[in-house]
């Protein structure tokens, strides 16, 4: 029986970092409703980097013109930083978020991308049979989800299934 | 047994529409199993020709076409890869190590490719196979070469023979770099990879050889600069084809890759391996599934000839059955004996067709090896290709029962009196 489980945050620690975006990201590829999720697993330590396109996360892509729009944002950058409800692993897996690399993207008039850094550790890897992104429940239509998974043994390129959430590990 | 025995008999009598019928299945089964081998034997051969490389770095262009030309010597660079950019990412603290990749010289038909003696160090194929030397050692010298088993086997070199690389590609090149000859210092073991294939010099040599060419030519006698000359010369290269990464932790591997991709001095493409080699499994996909719907389409005619091979034969063979009625055989019989017939027709197709499919792969591997590099090892039967060839018989026995039936109806009517 596989249990699922939600990630436990260390809070205090202090590892969620939030810097407001100063990158400029003009050569990265971006298309709409095309969402990237880049596995990479490495002994203990599971990397889970989600890349979308703001216009996927928020429903707009431009800077917030009025309160709710402003209240959508502040929401997405306090679920995205805190890591909780981005992702599953096997509860046998015993997996705990270790740290977060978030940088808030810059709402302008051009194109914005979401891109957290999800650092894992788990105490046993070998359990790790597939990651589920949550994250994509909360996402507006996705149309496409592009999954690159690297591991000592195997480097590969998936595209999840439409409705699905499970990329497998094996 | 005993039918199996009649039937067998009664082919026999038959021999030149059965051997006929079976040809058409055997030709149809070699088409589909020919597919299936050769799709998974491409996808073997290509998944084991790299591994253990994180990223692959060129000047920006395509994926495929980075991967194709870096690693499997198919196709050829747009642009190269400034020196400074190169020592700037190898000297990454994320990086652990790189093998830089200089191509554009062939040797008889052979690539050329500069590099370091990192390559015989990191490089992986198959796993977590190593580069080994059948003999000799990497070069050290800046004329020594390393050669690909293929290399030494077709042209015959061994430690010490004398080689000149000519300048670009094709096995007939009048520009030669015959000023600055090479000894051959190491061979490599047979890797069953395109390096099998590859003339490897050091990257200072690359340089060198070029040192006194300008626009393709070489400079005229007199402003040349011979062999010895250009080893007092700076041979540090100011730009490569490519290099391969390994980093020091995989989780980093992302993140590099688009700290690259990136990267502002230069236009320059990371990819990773397995993820380009993915990507061009899904484009080659379509073709397969495309060819595997023929392929099955030609089995499903090859099936139907045998069906209107045996169907037509009936009438001729009435006499046939009211003999072996007047002998004892009940309906059951004549139906099991046309069952038996099928199920005989289709193995023996499907075997001579297996026999066919292996013949023609071994006999194509030599020229797919020479023309492309790749090299195809088609394996024994799989549970997949045995899952097919069964399923193959077992429409063909699906298909006898429609004569079967018929004869059955028959024997049933016509008694020893035939009326035709």
């Amino acid at each position: 029986m596989i249990h699922y489980f939600k990630f436990l945050i260390c809070s205090g620690l202090g590892l969620a970092a939030l810097v407001s975006s100063a990158e400029s990201l003009e050569q990265h590829a971006h298309s709409h409703g095309a969402v990237t999720l880049n596995v990479a697993l490495e002994g203990q330590v599971l990397s889970l980097e989600i890349d979308a396109p703001a216009i996927n996360v928020l429903g707009f892509e431009k800077s917030p013109r009025n309160d709710a729009e402003r209240q959508a944002v502040a929401a997405v950058d306090t679920w995205l930083s805190a890591g909780r409800d981005i992702a599953g692993v096997p509860r046998a897996a015993e997996c705990r978020l270790q740290s977060v690399t978030y940088v808030a993207p810059k709402l302008g008039s051009g194109h914005a991308d979401y891109r957290p850094r999800y650092t894992f550790r788990c105490a046993n890897p070998a359990a790790l049979e597939w990651v589920e992104l949550w994250a994509l429940r909360r996402f507006k239509d996705v149309e496409k989800v592009e999954v690159n998974v690297i591991s000592a043994s195997m480097q590969r390129q998936d595209t999840l299934a439409p409705g699905s959430l499970r990329v497998s590990l094996k | 047994m005993k039918t199996l025995h009649l039937a067998l008999r009664s082919l026999r009598n038959r021999r030149a529409t059965a051997l006929l019928t079976i040809c058409a299945i055997a030709i149809s089964v070699a088409l589909l199993l020919g597919v299936e081998k050769m799709r998974s034997a491409a996808r073997d051969g290509f998944a084991n020709t790299v591994s253990g490389v994180d990223l692959i770095v060129g000047a920006r262009s395509g994926q495929l076409n980075l991967l194709l030309y870096s690693v499997f010597r198919v196709g050829d660079a747009t642009a190269n890869v400034s020196w400074e950019s190169y020592q700037k990412i190898a000297r990454h603290p994320d990086v652990a190590w790189t093998i830089p990749i200089s191509l554009g010289d062939s040797h008889r038909g052979f690539r050329v490719m500069g590099t370091n003696g990192d390559y015989f160090k990191h490089y992986r194929f198959a796993g977590d196979r190593e580069i080994k030397f059948a003999s000799g050692k990497p070069f050290e010298d800046l004329y020594d070469a390393v050669v690909g088993a293929e290399v030494a086997k077709q042209l015959g070199y061994s430690v010490g023979s004398k080689i000149v690389i000519a300048h670009g590609l094709g096995n007939v090149s009048f520009a030669k770099h015959d000023d600055k000859p090479f000894t051959v210092v190491g061979v490599l073991e047979r890797t069953g990879t395109p390096i099998d294939r590859t003339v490897h010099v050091g990257l200072q040599a690359i340089t060198a050889i070029h040192v006194d060419w300008q626009s393709g030519m070489q400079a005229p006698p007199g402003s040349q600069i011979d062999a010895d000359d250009a080893r007092a010369l700076d041979l540090t290269p100011t730009s490569i084809t490519a290099f391969m990464v390994g980093m020091e932790s995989k989780v980093m591997t992302f993140t590099m890759q688009r700290a690259i991709n990136e990267y502002r001095q230069e236009p320059l493409l990371a990819i990773i391996p397995g993820v380009a080699l993915s990507q061009l499994w899904n484009l080659v996909g379509i073709a397969d599934t495309a060819l595997m719907i023929v392929a099955a389409f030609v089995v499903l005619a090859g099936l139907l000839g045998m069906l209107t091979a045996i169907l037509t034969s009936l009438n001729e063979r009435r006499r046939e059955m009211a003999i072996l009625r007047s002998v004892g055989a009940r309906p059951r019989h004549v139906f099991t004996l046309l069952i038996a017939e099928a199920g005989m027709l289709a193995t023996a197709g499907v075997a001579s067709g297996v026999a066919v499919c292996y013949g023609l792969i071994f006999a194509a591997r030599p020229l797919l090896e020479k023309r492309f590099g790749i090299f195809l090892d088609p394996g024994g039967l799989t549970g997949y290709d045995l899952a097919i060839l069964g399923a193959i018989i077992g429409a063909a026995l699906l298909m006898g029962a429609l004569p079967a039936w018929r004869a059955y109806r028959n024997t049933l009517s016509d008694g020893l009196t035939i009326r035709v």
